[in-house]
Parts: C-alpha cells; structure tokens; sequence
C-alpha cells in the first residue's frame, strides 16, 4: 500500500464531501443546480462570455484590418464567414463585437442598477416626503418615451461609448428605483422588519441585512434583461449613426452595414442579428432561473 | 402599591382611511401586574391588535395614536415617530400571529436571534452565537445547533412559533405582547406553545398581554381579562370572575357563543348581527343593535367603563340587570322573543305545501 495513493484518495473524498456539504448547506445553490433555463442561459450566456474573453485567439485576423482586393468574398476555409466591403474578416468582427457588445451591456447597466436600487430602497423604507419627492422624479423621468430619451441623451452628450454610459445612466436607473420602492414597502410592512426593529436594530442593519436581501432579487432579475435592453439600445444607436464609431466592431453597426448587401450576402446582417437574438434568449433564461431560484419561499 | 409591568391609558388610535379616519382603538385603559398575564379578547376587527401594535410603536402608516401614554415599569414610552419601536427593546417584545411572516425568509434563523444580542447588547460573534442556541434550546427546539443554519422554510409552523419567541426574549425584555400567538397553527400545536408560554412567564417572571379571539385561552392563561368591542373595551376583571357572571351582554355573547365541551352538548348561539364599520360606529352604547337587554336609551347615551368593585367594571347601560338577574336566562327570554314574530309566516309556509 503505497502512501501518495492513500493521499489521493483521502484528497479526493474530502473534496466530494465538502462538494456535497457545500450544495446541500446552501439551499439556493442546490436549486440553481436544478433550474433547467437558468442552466440552459448559463451555458448560453457562458458560451458567449467565453468567446469574448478568448476573443484575440479566436478571431484568426485583426477585426480592423482591412483588403481592399478581397471584399465581399464568400465563406470559406481562409474567411470562415467570408468578408465585408471593405475585406475584412467577418468572423473575427463577429468575436470583437461580442467582446466589446457584452461588456457594455454589463457595464452600462451596473450604474442604473446600483444607483436606482439605492433610490428605490430609500424612498421605500423611509417614506413620507423622501418618498414624495424621489417618486416624483421618478415620474418625471419615466414620463418621457425610454428610446426617445436615450436618442435625445446621447445626441446632446455626445455619440459614441461615453454618450450610452450617461444617457443610460441618467435614463435607466428609473425603473430599478420603481421595482425595489415597491418591493421595499412591501417588505418594511412584514413583521420580520417590525421585530428587527422592535430589537433595537438600526435602519442601516434593517435596510442592508433584512430588506436588501428581500428586494435586491428583483432588481438583479431586472438587471438580465436590462443587458439586452442595453445591447439592442446600442445596435440601434448604431443603426441611427449615434452608436458605436467606425471601424469599433459592433453586431449594430455590421448589421447596418450588410444591409446593402443584404440580396447577395444576407449573412453579413443576418448573422450579427442572430448574435444579438441568440444573446437576449440567454439572458432571459438567465433572468428567469434566476428569478425562480431567489424567490424567498 | 405596586408599579404595574405595563400600563397603558387612554390610548386611542386613529386610522386614515381615504378622506375620513375613525377609532381603531378608542380611550383604551388597563394596568398588567408584574409576572401576570392579562387578556384582551374580542371579535376580529375590534382593535385589539392595532392597539399592540400602537404600545409596541408599530402602527401601521395610516394610524396614528392621538392620545394615550405607555409605561413599562414605570418608564413612558414615546408613542410617535420612527424610532419608537427600537426604544422597546429591553422593554417589550411582541410575538405575531403569522409566524410566516414573522421570520426573514432570506436569513438564518439562528442568525435572526443572534442579531440583537450581537448589534445592541454588544456581545462578541461567539458569545452571540451561544446566547441564541440557549434561546433556542430555551424555547424547546431540539438540536439547535442544526437549526441556528436553517432558514425558515425549512421549519414547521410550530418551530418557526419557537424561533419567534426565541427573536424575542433575544432582546430581553420585561413584558411579552403576544397578538393571536397560536391562531395560526395546528390545535395539538396551540397547546405546546401555550404551554411554553406559560413555562416562559414563570421561569423568567415575564409579564404577558395576550390578544386573542378566544376566551377559553384566557381562562386558561390569565388572570385578568379585557373584554374589547368596536375599539373600546367594555368589560374588565378578574378572569374567573368574568368566565364566571360576565357583567356585559357582549362578554356574555362571546361565552355562549363558543362551542362547550365541558356541559351537555348545546348549539353555540352566535351573537346576532355583526361588528359595526368603525367608520359607522352606532351612537351611543355601540353594542346596542346587537344586544339583547337594548332600550332606546342605549342609542342615546355614552357608556363609559364603571367601576363595580372587586376590580371588576363593565360600560353598559341595563349591568343592574346583569347582577341581579341570570344573564343566561335573560338571552334565552330575548332571542325566543325575537323569533316568535317570525313564526307565523313559517309556519303558514309550512301549511301551503303540507
């Protein structure tokens, strides 16, 4: 009997036991595990992740390089989607637009997300005139048609990256605020928030381990969809010139340019708008797992 | 004399409810003994909960107390703003009807314990950790220390009860305002909680206001009662004593209308009509359209709460009759009374098709 062999053994069940202890001591990874769309999302959504991260060794060209003398060729083994009008590779346009789309979807909605979860418990928790007055700025944004205001808002900052960060900044962070306000009232009424308060916990502790924890899912629910909202937002800012800049690759900006050749090579459009189907169906997936798993039972 | 546990006076709560705002709890008044219990009984509806919640500072943000003052040992308790609820810690603690409600879905149960002692006792993690296994063991949960990691949908109705009481005394207090404890749970499960209530109040000289919608818990538990009806009480005393000769029709009422294992097998009699809106309070005694002993006088003057000696009182107008004259027989006089004008036309029916 040789030692290293009974370590490895011994290694190995501590690590199914301490698996099995961590899935079985967390009731909510254990049903994350179970939740068929949040794992079908998962995958999609990992998939996609994947490919951005590993995206300067996927995409066989530069995104940017351009061959004049090779434009609009079909798919083949040299150019596996074959080429756009100005002869650069589709494929590796495909891979950096997934890079770049995803991580402004991500990033452009963590602002709105934590700022709008911030106002919303405020206004909740608190009530009265803090309510009355955050509410009413609510309104007032709400009050306005979301695309024409995110159009307006990056016309006047600016077009480009930085223009989508603030117009989405000022203009999303609503309907977090709304989601968690009412969550939050719902949740201050509970006699939980009333005991905590009655023990002499402070409206910090309340807020941050007793409400918090009860609303934030909502929001992070929200927050899925509101990634395909950013990145469809893009696509079509794109779409209208206000987006993302040439020669930036972006699934908006290569559907607008195939379009012209939408007759003889459809695929040039067709496929960075599946890219974009294909993207939403996962984070929605992800969005609704996520929902089922959080939801408090 | 001594200084009562809780003394609560004139409390009066006013509910907005649109445009109008009526008396959840009107002129309410009563003194709890130190280690005693007291009961507040009446119909749902009637006030008694919102009146807990007002001297627990609680309400709802609709209601407000208008007048009244709370004294716990002597010590007045701010009855408005935020921060009323957190002054009771030390002082009163409330256990709540739902215990569905009542725990933090997303934390743990020991945690939810732990948590006052560590945050406002200022004890260490670990010393916060061990008083919560003790209130746990306390409050009767077998193996605690797997229950301080379980989160409340994985306990009973009787346990998540358990956990309850545990949050509670965590934050040490002198009286314990229980609203319905066991309304909400299995009959075999009411007795174990009762029980432990009981134990509780005796082992760690609590003193205990409990709201309920029966009376035989009372008699069971208390030794004084309140008896309360659209928002203001009507009767007050000794328990056995009440049980006993209730001095208000509607006590009387409840009594008779709860089902009595003890005497041969009688159809409970139901108070006719039901609880007034208390936005439409009826004039005078409020109980009056539903009363067996009304006379138009009863529409036309207040009753108040008056004192009859041996620390009993009843607010009604005929208690004359009720002390010198059986009550039982009274209610049985009225209610074939109140029959009788109907009985020709049934039996006129009957004739038709027979």
């Amino acid at each position: 009997m040789s030692a290293p062999e009974l370590a490895t053994t011994g290694s190995s069940e501590q690590a199914v036991a301490l698996e099995g202890f961590v899935v079985r001591s967390h009731p909510t990874l254990r049903k994350a595990l179970r939740n068929r769309s949040l794992l079908t999302g998962g995958a999609i959504v990992g998939t996609l992740v994947l490919i951005a991260i590993l995206a300067p060794w996927i995409a066989r060209y530069d995104p940017l390089q351009q061959d004049l003398a090779a434009t609009l060729q079909l798919p083949s083994w040299v150019h596996w989607l074959g080429t756009d009008e100005l002869g650069r590779d589709v494929w590796s346009r495909l891979v950096w637009a997934a890079r770049f789309d995803l991580a402004t979807g991500f990033f452009v909605v963590l602002f709105p997300f934590a700022f709008g979860t911030l106002i919303g418990t405020l206004a909740g928790y608190y009530g009265g005139w803090i309510d009355t007055v955050l509410s009413r700025i609510i309104d007032v944004v709400m009050a306005f048609p979301y695309y024409v205001l995110i159009i307006t808002l990056v016309f006047v900052v600016g077009k480009g990256i930085r223009g989508i960060f603030i117009a989405f900044a000022l203009a999303d962070w609503v309907t977090y605020a709304r989601t968690v306000r009412s969550t939050t009232l719902v949740a201050r009424r509970m006699d939980w928030a009333a005991a905590a308060r009655s023990g002499g916990l402070s409206d910090r502790r309340i807020i941050v381990h007793h409400i918090l924890p009860n609303t934030i899912t909502q929001a992070i629910v929200y927050a899925m969809s509101d990634v395909v909202y950013v990145i469809l937002a893009v696509v079509t800012l794109g779409y209208l010139g206000l987006g993302i800049q040439a020669p930036q690759p972006d699934w908006g900006s290569m559907i607008f340019d195939g379009q012209l050749f939408m007759t003889t090579r459809w695929w040039l459009s067709t496929i960075p708008g599946l890219c974009v189907v294909v993207t939403g169906i996962g984070l929605s997936l992800v969005g609704d797992g996520l929902a089922d798993v959080l939801r408090p039972e | 004399m001594t200084i009562p546990a809780l003394k609560v006076e004139g409390l009066t709560v006013e509910i907005a409810r649109g445009r109008e705002s009526f008396r959840a709890v009107d002129d309410v008044s009563y003194a709890l003994e130190p280690a005693r219990s007291i009961g507040i009984v009446g119909e749902s509806g009637c006030g008694k909960s919102i009146s807990l919640r007002a001297i627990m500072g609680l309400l709802p943000d609709a209601a407000r107390v208008v007048a009244g003052a709370v004294a716990v040992h002597g010590t007045g308790l701010s009855l408005e703003g935020k921060g009323a609820a957190r002054q009771r810690r030390g002082h009163l603690a409330m256990i709540f009807q739902d215990p569905g409600t009542a725990l933090n879905p997303v934390q743990k149960v020991g945690e939810q314990i732990a948590e006052t002692p560590r945050l406002v006792l200022g004890e260490t993690r670990g010393r916060a950790r061990e008083r919560a296994l003790e209130l746990l063991r306390h409050v009767g949960i077998a193996d605690p220390e797997r229950r301080y990691d379980s989160y409340p949908y994985e306990l009973s109705g009787g346990t998540r009860q358990r956990v309850m009481i545990a949050i509670a005394l965590a934050s040490q207090p002198k009286v314990l305002l229980c609203d319905e404890p066991t309304t909400a749970l299995d009959v075999t499960i009411q007795a174990q909680i009762l029980r432990l209530l009981v134990d509780l109040r005796e082992e760690m000289g609590l003193s205990v206001v409990f709201v309920t919608h029966e009376l035989a818990l009372v008699g069971q538990l208390c030794e004084d009662v309140c008896v309360m009806y659209a928002s203001r009480l009507v009767e007050t005393g000794p328990t056995p004593a009440v049980l006993e000769r209730p001095l208000h029709p509607y006590t009387l009422g409840l009594l008779r209308s709860a089902v009595d294992l003890d005497e041969e097998l009688e159809a409970p009699k139901p108070i006719p009509g039901s609880l007034p809106d208390p936005a439409r309070r009826p004039s005078g005694c409020p109980f009056h359209p539903r009363c067996f002993l009304a006379t138009p006088e009863c529409a036309s003057t207040t009753v108040t709460l008056t004192g009859l000696g041996d620390g009993r009182a009843s607010a009604c107008l005929h208690v004359e009759r009720l002390l010198t004259e059986d009550g039982r027989a009274l209610q049985e006089a009225a209610a074939k009374a109140a029959v009788k004008p109907q009985d020709p036309a049934g039996t006129a029916g009957g004739d038709g098709r027979g």
